[in-house]
């Protein structure tokens, strides 16, 4: 797949270089050179094309990569609720057994006071089960195993819902979206991805209007920019070694246009990387964390998709904002004019 | 029993101990939130078992792990995990002896942290245990590795050839059988017999293992060899004694047997030399002349090791019970015990070989193998 861009793109902009050699033709020359001409536009035509089904076809391969990771953190933030729901319902059902001997050896003991005094082996089955220690730990510790489990339930459930949300595919049209709804769901899928190295605080601005937008590719943009603020605090705090960074995400109205900023307490980005960020396969990332396709990925969906604007403010050793503006209201015809030679992907 | 469980998460914490606090009794469940708290606390006071969350922040387990087994080398140490993947189990499998995987059933984590126990009372003698549950590698046979290297990067490997290669080297049956039966690849299933072990770690990890286990090897070459042998030898007898759907489990038991004796002669090479000059001395049986000395024989300590590594119960059984018929009702012990029986050149008891299955075909099993060895 990589191969074929570099491949294909050297050999079409080395045609470019051959017609400007040629610049000065001589009459005898002109067919001749626009046949050439016209063989090279094709080639270029060509090759344009080639690029094309290659970018969809790697953001396609970077979305499967990001998914197979997604997952595994996910099954992971699903896994340990399911762990301690798991125990706190085993005691309480072992906690019940022995509430039921309880009652039978109170009604026993109810039944027999009623005929007169209760002879003494009914008297000493019920302090029996009374007696037990476990009967205060029980009445004890019941309240918050059920409340655990509750909440447990709740966050795997909260979990499967933001999942939904986050990979439901939009099919490339645009619809209107409530962002901050979409970054919590996208915060939430990603928890396994920054919770061992930050906290993450959200601000979210109440009066943000609806955005029309792709919603699941803005999603994979905010996933990348939080994943990309996750390592460089991780390379900071080495593990969680050295207490934890902080990520905030935040979304802010400004007259029709809808900003997200993503700051991390990280890194920054080195000097001699800030100007290629946006490269596709550049990365700093040590092999196997990173294929240089995030930011790429969200430049291409942020301005060639929503004719919006990605920028970074980077302090290094202090850390990184990113900067994505949407613009609000953009009518569809406008907006189609507009993109039209720039959606590839479409 | 004193156990120690840590996770970052204070309600699995919680609800663990509410889980087990029926079991009061006989567990003592203390619980730490990290991994610096939970080394504070092995500080203070001492511990049977330890059961780790992998992935939480600061120290994780597999860097808290490595810390216990070089500092309390006879703790056992049982991963719980809510990560499934390869590269956490490759981590932590130097110092854990078992995986676990959230969510993991009550039933099944108070059986392992039992079981555990209960297989560390068959060494009673401390420092015995200490090097049997230290153990993370066995020796290896670095002429059967480089074979399978050369197979695997080969043009025509086959996972068939590759198991009958893994099958010439118990250290690294064992670390098979004990990957393979992990959380990271059991699922419910467990596997008994090697040629199964080799398809489901599938060639890949299968070389990741041996370059892993290539490293380490604190015994002679021709001593290791010759144990391996004498354990091929048992297990081609064993295979001749059980039924056709009992063959290859009771190979990878049989030839598993000798783990104990491979454990240690590389970690007590002195004591096992004073062992062999008393057997001698006495006319006794090996295994009979290191109970006497070491309070443990290589069947204990094999069958422990083992235990520990989540191998099978019924391999285990089979490996605890191959000098002693009394140890383990089954069948398939039974036949492990007899094939030893008829390699060491002794008398087949009527009740093993009845127990056995082969009252009448035990003349000609002996016979058969007489054959193969002068065959060979």
């Amino acid at each position: 797949m990589d191969g074929s861009v570099a491949s294909e793109a050297p050999a079409s902009l080395g045609g470019r270089y051959d017609s400007r050699t040629s610049a000065r033709p001589s009459v005898d020359d002109t067919p001749k050179t626009m046949a050439e001409l016209e063989d090279q536009r094709r080639r270029l035509e060509q090759a344009l094309s080639d690029l094309k089904s290659t970018q969809a076809r790697l953001l396609q391969a970077h979305k499967l990569e990001a998914i197979g990771q997604l997952a595994a953190g996910i099954a992971h933030e699903i896994n340990t609720p399911t762990q301690y729901v798991t125990d706190n319902v085993e005691f309480l059902s072992r906690a019940f057994e022995r509430l039921c001997d309880l009652v039978a050896a109170s009604r026993e003991l109810l039944a027999s006071a009623r005929e007169g005094a209760p002879p003494p082996e009914v008297i000493a089955r019920a302090e029996a089960s009374f007696a037990n220690g476990r009967i205060d730990y029980i009445l004890q510790e019941s309240p918050k195993a059920i409340q655990q489990s509750v909440d447990g339930l709740h966050r795997v459930a909260s979990i499967v819902s933001a999942m939904k949300d986050f990979s439901h595919p939009s099919g490339g049209e645009k619809a209107p979206c409530d962002l901050n709804e979409a970054i919590a769901s996208t915060i939430v899928v990603a928890t396994n991805e920054w919770k061992y190295v930050a906290d993450l605080e959200t601000v979210f601005d109440p009066d943000l209007p609806l955005v029309r937008c792709l919603r699941d590719e803005v999603n994979q943009v905010v996933l990348n920019l939080i994943v990309n603020a996750a390592h460089a605090i991780d390379a900071v705090v080495l593990g969680g070694a050295s207490g934890k960074g902080t990520i905030r995400v935040e979304t802010i109205h400004d007259d029709g246009w809808a900003e997200i900023r993503v700051s991390d307490t990280g890194t920054g980005i080195p000097e001699r990387a800030r100007e290629r960020v946006f490269d596709p396969f550049f990365t700093t990332k040590p092999v196997g964390k990173g294929t240089g396709q995030g930011l790429a990925i969200a430049y291409s969906v942020v301005v060639e998709k929503h004719g919006g604007e990605i920028s970074f403010e980077t302090e290094t050793g202090r850390g990184t904002t990113f900067i994505v503006r949407l613009p609000v209201n953009v009518h569809e015809e406008r907006l189609s004019t507009f993109c039209a030679p720039l959606r590839p992907m479409a | 029993m004193k156990v120690l469980f840590v996770d970052d998460e204070p309600r699995v914490l919680e609800a663990i101990q509410r889980m087990l606090s029926d079991a009061a009794g006989s567990w003592e469940v203390i619980t730490a939130s990290s991994g610096p708290e939970a080394l504070a606390m092995l500080e203070e006071s001492r511990f049977d078992v330890i059961v780790t969350d992998i992935r939480m922040p600061g120290m994780d387990g597999a860097a808290l792990l490595s810390k216990v087994h070089e500092r309390w080398p006879s703790m056992t140490r049982i991963v719980l995990s809510g990560h499934t993947d390869q590269e956490h189990a490759m981590r932590a499998i130097g110092s854990a002896h078992q995986f676990l995987s959230k969510p993991c059933s009550p039933k099944k984590l108070t059986e392992v942290v039992e079981n555990a126990f209960y297989l560390s009372a068959l060494t009673p003698n401390s420092r015995i245990r200490e090097l049997a549950a230290a153990v993370h590698r066995l020796p290896a046979m670095p002429k059967v590795h480089e074979r399978i290297l050369t197979l695997i990067d080969g043009s025509n490997a086959s996972v068939r050839d590759a198991a009958d290669l893994v099958s010439q080297d118990p250290g690294l049956c064992a670390k098979i059988l004990r990957v393979v039966n992990s959380a990271f690849f059991a699922r419910g299933q467990v596997v008994r017999d090697v040629r199964t072990a080799t398809a489901r770690v599938g060639l890949d990890l299968l070389r990741a293992l041996v370059l892993s286990e290539r490293a380490s090897c604190g015994l002679s070459g021709k001593r290791v060899e010759q144990i391996q042998r004498d354990a091929l030898d048992a297990a081609a007898v064993t295979m001749r004694i059980v039924s056709p759907d009992d063959q290859r489990t009771a190979f990878t038991a049989a030839l598993l047997c000798d783990v104990g004796t491979l454990v240690l002669e590389q970690g007590a090479p002195d004591e096992i030399a004073a062992v062999r000059a008393h057997a001698a001395e006495s006319l006794l049986p090996l295994h009979v002349a290191e109970k006497e000395l070491l309070g443990s024989s290589h069947a204990d300590v094999g069958g422990y090791v083992l235990g520990l590594w989540g191998v099978p119960p019924v391999i285990v059984d089979a490996v605890l019970g191959h000098h002693d018929l009394g140890r383990d009702p089954s069948a398939l012990s039974a036949a492990v015990y007899v094939a030893h029986c008829i390699v060491a050149g002794d008398v087949v008891s009527a009740e093993a070989a009845e127990r056995a299955g082969v009252a009448s075909r035990l003349a000609e099993i002996r016979q058969a193998y007489i054959e193969d060895k002068y065959a060979a």
